[in-house]
């Protein structure tokens, strides 16, 4: 299971493990197996053969009656095994001195600012920096009412101390009947990253105890229902 | 122009039913803005993203492959055409009458949102008022196919929302359940929270 480092609300941490508990959305064949094969190649593109007859139609389509360039015979059809990612120019040729950048659009989908793009970090495995207790606690009725949760964790205790460590704020979590707001980083208020290049998430522990078991999840959110009016949905 | 076609929810608690004309999808971007990932090469050109096949070398466009399903004699299967003869095959949500149920918040805070909607029309007050406080759920299918995920519909602020997702498998964890980290080195999970918005 993956790493997670998480302090309490006295600010003790440890390491203990975590992993989503949902189905996974891989699809049963059964007894059927999929195979790719190519459909179509960067060179019979529509957008290429264009740019081949200079931008005129008419000597395409008039190709495409003669000579059927848009089909490549040696290979389409054929099985596809690895791939691999590679970014084009707008020549159709391998780009070896590409960069990232990244456009913010506001919700009318005008760019604000375009910028290098800024990759977020992993937060919930650095060990001078664990997830943190915010002390904001949210009651669960409120939190349901108020909250889009899109992914859910489970924490495990790795060894006696852990379980000690999780079982406590399990508990507590369990007599308030709340969720508590957790983030991580240098500072504490940074979101919940799980990866590098992840996105981020606003995270919450949510936990209870059942006797001698207990269950803790991290839930993660990146959305508020709270904000939505009829001016923001669009139809 | 093509006309967006119309979908009515029918939902059905005690002994009212309620007509929800055209639930409206909750789109993140529509709320916070979004950001969009360009690639550009040294000349500040946007470059598209493409495949190269391992032993052909040959460059494919995005969506130039074609996945195709075969049966154990190599006999190419047509999945589609199966599935409409498959008896066990359910309406979607939106061609029958739902009948929702009573939840908690615990079921609700247990399940991963996929899509949220808000419910808007001309029943919507009448209905708001008949949720109130409670949370209530029911199978929910899209489209017509086999697999449901639960509807979660609750009121915040006089608006009714629709929340769609898939409960989460926890179990509570005994003191003899100890985890093991993975390997150390090893590649992390990939998941679908790496921003592809470039792909």
């Amino acid at each position: 299971m993956r790493r997670i480092t998480i302090a309490n609300e006295n600010f003790r941490d440890a390491t203990v493990c975590f992993e989503r508990k949902t189905e996974q959305t891989t699809r049963n064949l059964g007894l059927y197996k999929s195979q790719r094969f190519i459909k179509q190649t960067v060179h019979t593109q529509e957008s290429f053969l264009l740019k081949k007859f200079g931008n005129d139609k008419i000597k395409l389509a008039n190709a495409i009656v003669e000579s059927n360039p848009e089909i490549d015979f040696e290979n389409i059809g054929r099985k596809v095994q690895g791939l691999h990612k590679v970014f084009l120019t707008q020549d159709a040729v391998p780009s070896y001195n590409s960069r990232i950048e990244e456009s913010i659009c506001g919700v009318d989908g005008k760019e604000i600012e375009r910028r290098a793009k800024k990759e977020f970090h992993a937060t919930v495995n650095d060990v001078s920096f664990p997830i943190k207790w915010t002390g904001l606690l949210i009651k669960q009725k409120e939190a349901a009412r108020k909250y889009v949760f899109s992914r859910i964790y489970q924490l495990h205790h790795v060894n006696g101390l852990t379980f000690d460590f999780l079982f406590d704020m399990a508990r507590k979590l369990g007599d308030s009947e709340s969720i508590m707001y957790v983030a991580g980083g240098e500072s504490g208020t940074e979101p919940i990253v799980l990866q590098d290049g992840g996105k981020p998430y606003r995270g919450f522990l949510y936990g209870w105890t059942e006797k001698k078991r207990y269950v803790l999840l991290l839930l993660l959110s990146e959305l508020e229902l709270k904000e939505i009016t009829e001016a923001e949905v669009s139809v | 122009m093509r006309q967006r076609k119309q979908r009515e929810l029918k939902l059905a608690i005690d002994s009212s039913t309620f007509f929800i004309l055209n639930p409206v999808k909750i789109k993140r971007e529509n709320i916070y803005g979004y950001k969009e990932t360009h690639v550009v090469d040294e000349y500040n050109r946007e470059c598209v993203a493409a495949y190269v096949n391992d032993d052909n070398s040959e460059l494919l466009p995005m969506g130039g492959l074609k996945s195709m399903y075969f049966d154990t004699h190599d006999e190419f299967v047509d999945l589609s055409f199966n599935r409409t003869l498959d008896p066990n095959v359910f309406s979607s949500s939106f061609d029958v009458t739902n009948y929702i149920r009573n939840t908690n918040e615990l079921s609700l805070l247990t399940s991963e949102i996929s899509s949220a909607y808000k419910l808007v029309g001309i029943d919507i007050e009448r209905f708001a008022e008949t949720v109130g406080n409670k949370i209530y759920a029911f199978d929910f299918r899209y489209t017509t196919g086999k697999k449901s995920e639960t509807a979660y519909i609750l009121c915040e602020e006089k608006s009714v929302f629709m929340l769609v997702g898939s409960s989460a498998y926890y179990s509570p964890v005994e003191f003899e359940n100890k985890a093991v980290f993975d390997e150390a080195g090893s590649a992390p999970v990939q998941e679908d929270d790496i921003d592809f918005a470039m792909f």
